[in-house]
């Protein structure tokens, strides 16, 4: 391609932009992708947020009384040979009632006013993945010497479906903004399409090829989705930044994703976004209006 | 250079514009087509801009048959083939020398190329002092000759022309056409439709008259009437 044609698309398609996108629709354009972007950051945080719970979800089996050590010894080898299992660690009774005090703190009165120690002995069972806890707790349940299994039932399970129903809404929305901004680009590239079709029948008559017809065009959706996806980017960094030290401050228990690579590659995702969706945009509307 | 095999022309509302139509035209002719409104002159024109293709028949032009083109090959053909309209299809924002540069321009002419030929065609059509003026500032013989200058600037081996003096006077006609008769000297062939029943007798070309689809005249200086 020579410059002077380079030039001659992008000085087009700029002209195009200039007669075509109204203040109005790159507004809705940079809404749109800020809600995206706004989307994606919080699939992320929960996403990063899950992965923590998901780490520190473990099953504790609680042993019977009486077990010898050379039981419990075999019960851990038959433990740590159950699949998906990553590690056994056992905690005595002395132990438990150590870190169960450290958890209660200051109330710890409340043990108090027992005599001896309530706790029994325990192994603490760590996931390969943590997803297969229901299962691997009911086979571990089953197996001699141990009384009771505890992983905090229900509460994984929930963390995954949320998750999970979190990720399908976030994609029903994508779609919905995603063609909307589809429409609104393709109509700007539409207009200008009319605005140029004068110019457009002469180019043809004298022998423009059709992609020299199209370039502009392409051109032109795929800046304006770039443009509103940037400007977005711009808005969404500024937001999230006030969100962290909000966050930081009055919630800090909440790991929230903090690393500045994560940010830079949304906003990476967005303006490509941006660009497919502009590209999109302008094939389909060119598809429809522009014969070449 | 141009050979119609039996061309026909049928348009999805089943009117005939042209009817098993065999015709040849060497490098360097001039012809007149001539016929009633509806004859089917402008379909004839259409089709050897590869506007649009014939129902049957083949078209031959260099040797080519233009119907089987490739998409991507007709704007290449076009670019040999100039066209010159009754409403001369100027754009309105652009200058004179704009309008012709347009026609380099969108066919990836080299800058200086452009720089060199636009001011060179401007001279040969008579208009080098109206290079800066709007379409708008021109009468209508001087807007004719910028759509003349723009569709030869490509230098196509064939020009085509649809009425190009249907809406100027007659004085200005005869201006234009000595400009078509001195862009035919330089060996570009003509093909020109026209109502103009004076610039046909007077200039005595080869004349091909279609009516209601059909070729019903080919004779070699002849006249809009013919013998009669």
């Amino acid at each position: 391609m020579r410059p002077s044609t380079l030039r001659y698309y992008i000085g087009e398609s700029l002209a195009g932009i200039r007669r075509s996108t109204s203040l109005m629709s790159l507004g809705t354009i940079i809404a749109s992708f800020l809600v995206l972007g706004m989307l994606g950051l919080v699939f992320i945080n929960i996403y990063h947020i899950s992965q923590f719970i998901e780490s520190r979800v473990e099953i504790r089996a609680f042993l019977k009384d009486g077990l010898s050590a050379s039981d419990i010894r075999g019960l851990q080898s038959r433990l740590s040979a159950v699949p998906g299992v990553k590690r056994v660690s056992f905690i005595s009774r002395d132990e438990g009632l150590k870190r169960l005090k450290a958890q209660l703190q200051d109330k710890r009165f409340l043990l108090d006013v027992m005599e001896e120690n309530p706790l029994p002995d325990a192994f603490d069972i760590e996931l390969k993945d943590p997803r297969n806890v229901k299962s691997i707790a009911a086979t571990i349940s089953r197996m001699p010497g141990v009384d009771e299994v505890n992983y905090g039932q229900g509460f994984a399970e929930t963390l995954f479906t949320t998750t999970r129903f979190i990720l399908i809404v976030s994609m029903g929305l994508f779609a919905i903004i995603a063609s909307l901004v589809v429409f609104i680009i393709g109509n700007a590239v539409r207009l200008s399409i009319f605005a140029r079709r004068r110019e457009i029948e002469i180019m043809k008559l004298v022998g423009a090829t059709d992609w020299f017809v199209r370039w502009p065009f392409l051109l032109e959706g795929i800046m304006i989705g770039v443009a509103g996806a940037g400007l977005s980017c711009a808005v969404l960094v500024v937001l999230y930044q006030t969100c962290l030290d909000y966050v930081g401050s009055g919630m800090p228990f909440l790991p929230l994703v903090s690393d500045p690579f994560v940010i830079a590659a949304t906003c990476l995702a967005l303006l490509f976004a941006g660009a497919v969706m502009g590209a999109t945009a302008s094939w389909v509307f060119m598809k429809r209006h522009l014969r070449v | 250079m141009i050979r119609l095999h039996g061309v026909s022309k049928i348009y999805p509302n089943r009117v005939a514009a042209l009817v098993n139509v065999n015709l040849n035209v060497e490098r360097g002719e001039f012809v007149f087509l001539v016929g009633p409104s509806g004859a089917g002159k402008t379909t004839f024109l259409r089709l050897l801009m590869r506007h649009i293709l014939p129902t049957s028949g083949h078209i031959i032009v260099d040797g080519r048959n233009i119907c089987r083109l490739r998409q991507w090959e007709v704007p290449y053909y076009r670019r040999r083939v100039g066209m010159v309209f009754q409403d001369f299809k100027l754009l309105p924002a652009k200058t004179v020398y704009e309008n012709v540069a347009f026609a380099l321009r969108v066919t990836e002419t080299p800058p200086s190329e452009i720089r060199r030929r636009v001011p060179e065609v401007l001279r040969l059509v008579g208009l080098q002092d109206r290079a800066k003026a709007h379409p708008a500032d021109l009468s209508g013989g001087e807007q004719q000759r910028v759509s003349i200058a723009r569709a030869i600037v490509n230098r196509p081996d064939i020009l085509l022309a649809d009425e190009l003096t249907g809406n100027l006077d007659p004085d200005t006609s005869w201006g234009i056409m000595d400009l078509m008769q001195e862009i035919n000297r330089m060996g570009t062939t003509i093909i020109m439709a026209t109502h103009n029943m004076s610039i046909v007798n007077r200039m005595k070309k080869r004349v091909v008259e279609i009516d209601c689809g059909r070729v019903v005249r080919d004779e070699d200086g002849g006249g809009y009437r013919g013998e009669a």
